[in-house]
C-alpha cells in the first residue's frame, strides 16, 4: 500500500475509535440540555431581580428551545 | 568577500532611511578562473514570487506591465547602486529605480482619494 | 517619572492585548466544566507569552530590527514562507472571531443580531487605525480596558478558597470520570489563547515605532513580565467566577448567550452591563492589534515602510494592507458564523502551530548578530521550546478528538 494510503486509513481507524459511542452520546445530549434548562432558569431569576433586560431573556429563552431540540435529536 | 547571505533577503534602505524593499534575488557574474561576483540585486514581487512559482511570477508580472514602461520585469540593479555600512544596505538613486512604483502609485490613486488618507 | 509612566502605560496595554474573546470563552468553559482544575493552563501560557513578550522586546531594542524582518534576513524567503502563511492564516481566523466578539458583546446589549454588527464595527476598527496613531490607540484601548478588573472583584466577592485555586497552579491530569477530550482541547485552546503570537509581534513593532534602544530592557522586563502577569491573573479570576457560577448549575458556557451570566451572583445588575463592556472593548483591542499585527507582518516581511504613526499617504501599501485584511474579515462575521465556534478552533489552531513560530524565533534569540550580549539565557530557551512542544502535542491529539466528539 502506498504511504498515503497507509496514512489515510490509520486516520480513519483512529477517527473510528474515537467516535463516541451511543452512551457517550446520550450522556453528552443530557449534558446540555440540562445546561439550558440551567441557563433559562438562571435567567428568569435574573430577570425577576431586574438584573438583566427583556429582549436578552427573551433571546436565551428562544436559543435554549433551539439548543435543546437539537441535543434530543442527537441522543437518537 | 561578500556572503550571499548577508545580501539576500536584507533590508534596503534610500538615502533618507525609508525602507525600500528587500533584496529578493541576486545576480552572479560568473567569471573563468575567479570566484562569481556579485554584479545585481533584483527586487520586487517578480522576482520574489518566482522563488516559488514561476507561473505566479508570470502572472504578477503581466498586471504589472499594464502600469507603464519599463514595467512588468524584475527590477534589476546594479551592485554599484548599493552601498553598506555595519548596519544597513543603502540604496543609491532609489528614485531612479521602480522600487516606490507601487507604493508612489496606491499612495496617489488610492489612499490620496480616501478621507484622512493625507492629512498635509 | 518618564519612565514610571510608561512602564504604567505598557502594563495597561499588555492586559488590553491579553483578554480577548479567546482567553474570556476558554476561562469561562474550563471553570463551568472543570471547577479550578485547568488554572495550570493558564498559568503555563502566561509563563511562556511573558517570556516571550519580553524577548520580542529585548530584540526590537538591541537589534533595531523587527521579528519578520529579521526573519527573513537570517533564514532567507523560502524557509521563512511556511510559518509565515501558517501563521497569517491562524492569526487572521483569530481576528474573525474577534470581530465577531465584539458585535456579540453589541447583540446582547441591543437586541440586534450580530452579523448586522459587523460592518458598524469593522468600520469603525478601521478608521481607528487610518486616523490614530500607534500611541494614541494604544493607551486609549488599554485605559477603557481596565474596566475588566471587573473580573477580579466578580471572582473576590464569591469568596473562592484561595487555598485550592493556588493548588491548582500545579498541573493536573482529568479526574477518572471527567471527559478526557474535553479536559485537554480546553487546556490546549487556553495555551492558544495565552500565547497568542500576534501579542509578540505586535509588542515587537511597537517597541520599535516608541524607538526603544537598550535602556529600555530594564523597563521591557518590568512591561513583559507584570503586564502579561496581570491578564493571567484576570483569566484565572473569570475560571474561579465560572467555577463558582456556572459549574455549580451545570451551565456548559458553551453558547455565547450564556457568558452574560458569569458576573451575575457577585456583582448583579451591574455585572451583565460589565461583562459586556469588557468583552466589547477587549475584543475590539484585540481586533486593531490582530489587524496591525498582521499589516506589520506582511510590511515587515517584504520590506515596505510601514508605521502607525505614519499618516496612511506615507505608507501606502501598509495601510491599504490593514484595510484590505479587515475587508477580508468582515464577511465572516456578516454571514453569521458563530463566533465562540470559531473562537475555540482558531485558539487551538494557534496552540497546534506555536513551533513554527517559536523555533525561528529562539533561534534568532541565540544570534550574537543580532543581540550581541543580550542574547538569551539557557532557562528561557528551554521554557519556549518546552511549553510550545507541549502545546503542538496537545494539539494535535486533542483537536480530532473533539471534532469527533462535538
Amino acid at each position: 500500500m502506498s504511504p498515503v494510503r497507509s496514512i489515510a486509513a490509520l486516520t480513519a481507524v483512529v477517527l473510528l475509535a474515537c467516535a463516541k459511542s451511543p452512551e457517550e452520546k446520550a450522556r453528552q445530549a443530557a449534558e446540555t440540555i440540562e445546561s439550558w434548562k440551567a441557563t433559562v432558569a438562571s435567567v428568569d431569576s435574573a430577570r425577576l431581580r431586574k438584573e438583566v433586560p427583556e429582549h436578552f431573556a427573551r433571546v436565551v429563552r428562544r436559543t435554549a428551545s433551539e439548543e435543546i431540540a437539537k441535543a434530543a435529536a442527537h441522543a437518537k | 568577500m561578500l556572503l550571499v547571505s548577508e545580501v539576500l533577503d536584507n533590508q534596503l534602505v534610500d538615502s533618507e532611511k525609508k525602507n525600500a524593499g528587500k533584496v529578493d534575488g541576486i545576480v552572479l557574474e560568473l567569471r573563468d578562473g575567479r570566484p562569481p561576483r556579485l554584479a545585481y540585486i533584483e527586487v520586487g514581487p517578480i522576482t520574489l514570487l518566482d522563488r516559488f512559482s514561476r507561473r505566479l511570477a508570470r502572472w504578477y508580472a503581466r498586471i504589472d506591465a499594464r502600469f507603464g514602461e519599463g514595467r512588468g520585469q524584475p527590477i534589476r540593479i546594479p551592485w554599484r547602486q548599493v552601498a553598506k555600512d555595519d548596519v544597513n544596505l543603502f540604496l543609491l538613486d532609489a528614485k531612479s529605480t521602480p522600487v516606490f512604483a507601487v507604493e508612489d502609485w496606491l499612495r496617489e490613486h488610492v489612499v490620496s482619494r480616501i478621507p484622512g488618507g493625507r492629512q498635509s | 517619572m518618564k519612565k514610571i509612566l510608561e512602564i504604567t502605560l505598557g502594563i495597561v496595554t499588555s492586559v488590553g492585548g491579553f483578554l480577548e474573546i479567546g482567553s474570556i470563552a476558554t476561562a469561562a468553559q474550563a471553570g463551568a466544566a472543570f471547577g479550578y482544575q485547568l488554572i495550570w493552563a493558564v498559568v503555563l501560557g502566561t509563563i511562556c507569552i511573558a517570556v516571550l513578550v519580553e524577548m520580542s522586546g529585548r530584540f526590537a531594542a538591541v537589534s533595531g530590527h523587527t521579528l519578520p524582518d529579521a526573519m527573513r534576513e537570517r533564514f532567507g524567503a523560502t524557509f521563512f514562507a511556511l510559518p509565515f502563511v501558517v501563521l497569517l492564516a491562524v492569526s487572521f481566523l483569530v481576528l474573525t472571531a474577534e470581530i465577531g466578539g465584539v458585535a456579540v458583546a453589541l447583540e446582547i446589549a441591543t437586541g440586534l443580531r450580530f452579523p448586522w454588527w459587523g460592518l458598524p464595527v469593522a468600520l469603525l476598527s478601521w478608521a481607528l487605525l487610518w486616523r490614530g496613531t500607534f500611541g494614541l490607540i494604544e493607551k486609549g484601548v488599554s485605559i477603557l480596558g481596565l474596566v475588566t478588573i471587573a473580573f477580579a472583584v466578580g471572582a473576590v466577592k464569591l469568596h473562592p478558597d484561595y487555598g485550592a485555586v493556588a493548588r491548582a497552579a500545579l498541573p493536573s491530569l482529568p479526574l477518572p470520570h471527567s471527559d478526557w477530550a474535553k479536559y485537554w482541547f480546553i487546556a490546549v485552546s487556553i495555551l492558544g489563547a495565552s500565547i497568542s503570537p500576534y501579542l509578540y509581534y505586535f509588542y515587537c513593532a511597537g517597541a520599535i515605532e516608541e524607538k526603544w534602544d537598550e535602556s529600555y530592557l530594564a523597563t521591557n522586563r518590568v512591561i513583559a513580565t507584570l503586564g502579561m502577569a496581570f491578564g493571567g491573573f484576570l483569566s484565572v479570576a473569570i475560571v474561579i467566577t465560572a467555577a463558582l457560577t456556572f459549574k455549580p448549575a451545570s451551565i456548559a458556557a458553551d453558547h455565547y448567550d450564556q457568558l452574560p451570566l458569569l458576573l451575575l451572583p457577585p456583582l448583579g445588575k451591574a455585572g451583565f452591563w460589565l461583562f459586556l463592556a469588557s468583552l466589547g472593548i477587549a475584543c475590539l483591542g484585540a481586533t486593531l492589534e490582530i489587524t496591525l499585527s498582521l499589516a506589520y507582518f506582511v510590511a515587515q516581511g517584504l520590506g515596505w515602510n510601514w508605521g502607525e504613526d505614519l499618516e496612511p499617504a506615507a505608507d501606502a501599501r501598509f495601510s491599504l494592507g490593514y484595510t484590505l485584511i479587515i475587508l477580508l474579515a468582515t464577511p465572516i462575521v456578516l454571514l453569521g458564523v458563530d463566533p465562540l465556534k470559531i473562537t475555540m478552533l482558531a485558539m487551538a489552531l494557534t496552540a497546534t502551530s506555536l513551533p513554527l513560530g517559536t523555533f525561528p524565533f529562539i533561534i534568532l534569540m541565540n544570534d550574537k548578530k543580532y543581540l550581541r550580549e543580550h542574547t538569551n539565557k539557557p532557562l528561557g530557551n528551554i521554557v519556549v521550546v518546552l511549553i510550545s512542544i507541549i502545546a503542538a502535542v496537545l494539539g494535535v491529539v486533542s483537536i480530532p478528538l473533539e471534532i469527533m466528539g462535538g
